[in-house]
């Protein structure tokens, strides 16, 4: 395939991310940073203007992109603490208004909680998909290359279930098999034990800006084409396209 | 739930091993054997024993695989303790196993503070129409923190978040009218 890492992620990102203090990738364009860090001055108290939280489009657009990339994205620390923080902001007021005495049918109070529990949704389901993608392919996401895409607590949670689940394989069965047995990583034959993501699945990508995407594998180009030419394409912007 | 998982079965996964180093013992024995010179030819035999073997491995840890998986996918449906009937069809290593998977479920949720077993749909309204189909009795809603109390034969409106895990493990159904 043309691209090892996601070519979702090529796409959405305009320049390359920039590293935070814990060391962990942002997946997000430097631009959207700056804005959500704006925006953390002011967790929802009402304006004159309605006010508009940057970090739900940010965070519905790293859920689409986790939801639909075949292997893991680097984990958006800052999207998700922002998030975390205006919802736990937005619950206590609603929580002080229910004390205060609103009427629970009120369709005003009503919208707010619903409008609340739908972003938790998204932050719910995005975590939910990471966990998912993790568990079922922990020993390659554990390997050296591929821990810098995990938060912290995904990390914990990684490390401790599969030390789990590689004990109980041990005690079960690999105990009790004579020695070339024991391995959970070995290679018979050319075909490895370690179960990988599958990355020649095909995703659509809406290209940000135009992107020069070179080294394509000649094969995946249309035979009218010329071969010289057949190395580099341009994703121009705005754009939707089918790649692996 | 009735065809969940059959009951774990020990003692066809100790003849299966044994047979694995039954295979082990012949592949190593012909290696010992008188005229075995090392060359291809020579190979091929424990060569055959040594594939036999790994593929029987491989069947047996993707045996006990498919059985995690099925536990671990009970622990997200169900949200809390296992019911005592799928319990039974666990062997004692396996019920360790589900109960270290949820704890460290659980701590991976208090990291960030959210219940990651709700809202597989995206929540459309606050409240929801449902029959109970079994009787409850009184408890606290953990999202409204109000007394409620249900029973058999019920049709009320209700808030979502408070029995939403009612709804999963069987005892309440949505109805649309």
């Amino acid at each position: 395939s043309s691209s090892s890492t996601s070519p979702a992620m090529e796409g959405a990102a305009q320049q390359p991310p920039p590293e935070d203090s814990s060391g962990l990738q942002d997946s997000l364009p430097q631009d959207s940073l700056e804005a959500s860090a704006a925006s953390k001055k002011d967790p929802g108290q009402p304006e004159d203007a309605p006010f508009e939280n940057v970090d739900k489009e940010l965070l519905i657009a790293c859920w689409q992109n986790e939801k639909y990339a075949p292997e893991l994205l680097p984990f958006a620390k800052i999207v998700v603490e922002n998030i975390s923080e205006v919802g736990e902001f937005v619950s206590e007021d609603l929580d002080q208004d229910q004390r205060e005495g609103v009427d629970v049918q009120d369709p005003y109070y009503r919208m707010r909680v619903v409008d609340l529990e739908r972003m938790q949704y998204v932050l719910r389901d995005y975590l939910r998909i990471r966990i998912w993608k993790i568990s079922q392919w922990p020993q390659h996401y554990l390997e050296e290359s591929h821990r810098g895409l995990l938060s912290k607590a995904e990390l914990d949670f990684l490390q401790n279930f599969w030390s789990l689940k590689s004990q109980f394989f041990h005690q079960r069965l690999l105990e009790v098999l004579p020695p070339p047995c024991q391995d959970l990583d070995k290679k018979v034959d050319m075909r490895e034990m370690v179960p990988r993501p599958k990355l020649e699945k095909y995703v659509y990508v809406k290209a940000l800006a135009n992107t020069e995407v070179t080294k394509l594998p000649p094969e995946f180009v249309p035979d009218t084409v010329e071969d010289s030419v057949a190395s580099q394409m341009t994703l121009v912007q705005g754009e939707t396209y089918l790649l692996r | 739930k009735a065809a969940w998982l059959p009951p774990a079965q020990p003692e066809k996964v100790s003849t299966v091993v044994s047979k694995i180093s039954e295979l082990y013992r012949r592949g190593s024995q012909l290696q010992l054997a008188e005229g075995f010179d090392g060359s291809l030819t020579a190979l091929l035999g424990p060569r055959v024993y040594m594939l036999t073997l790994a593929r029987l491995q491989r069947c047996l840890l993707a045996y006990l695989r498919c059985r995690m998986e099925r536990i671990e996918a009970l622990r997200w449906d169900v949200a809390g303790v296992l019911p005592e009937e799928n319990k039974a069809m666990l062997s004692p290593n396996e019920v360790r196993y589900s109960e270290r998977f949820s704890e460290l479920l659980g701590e991976f949720q208090m990291a960030y503070d959210l219940e990651l077993t709700r809202d597989y749909q995206p929540p459309e309204d606050l409240y929801i129409r449902v029959n109970v189909l079994q009787d409850i009795g009184q408890f606290i809603g953990p999202e409204s923190g109000q007394a409620l109390e249900l029973k058999r034969g019920d049709h009320t409106v209700l808030r979502r978040g408070d029995i939403e895990h009612l709804i999963r493990q069987g005892l309440l159904e949505h109805s649309l009218q």
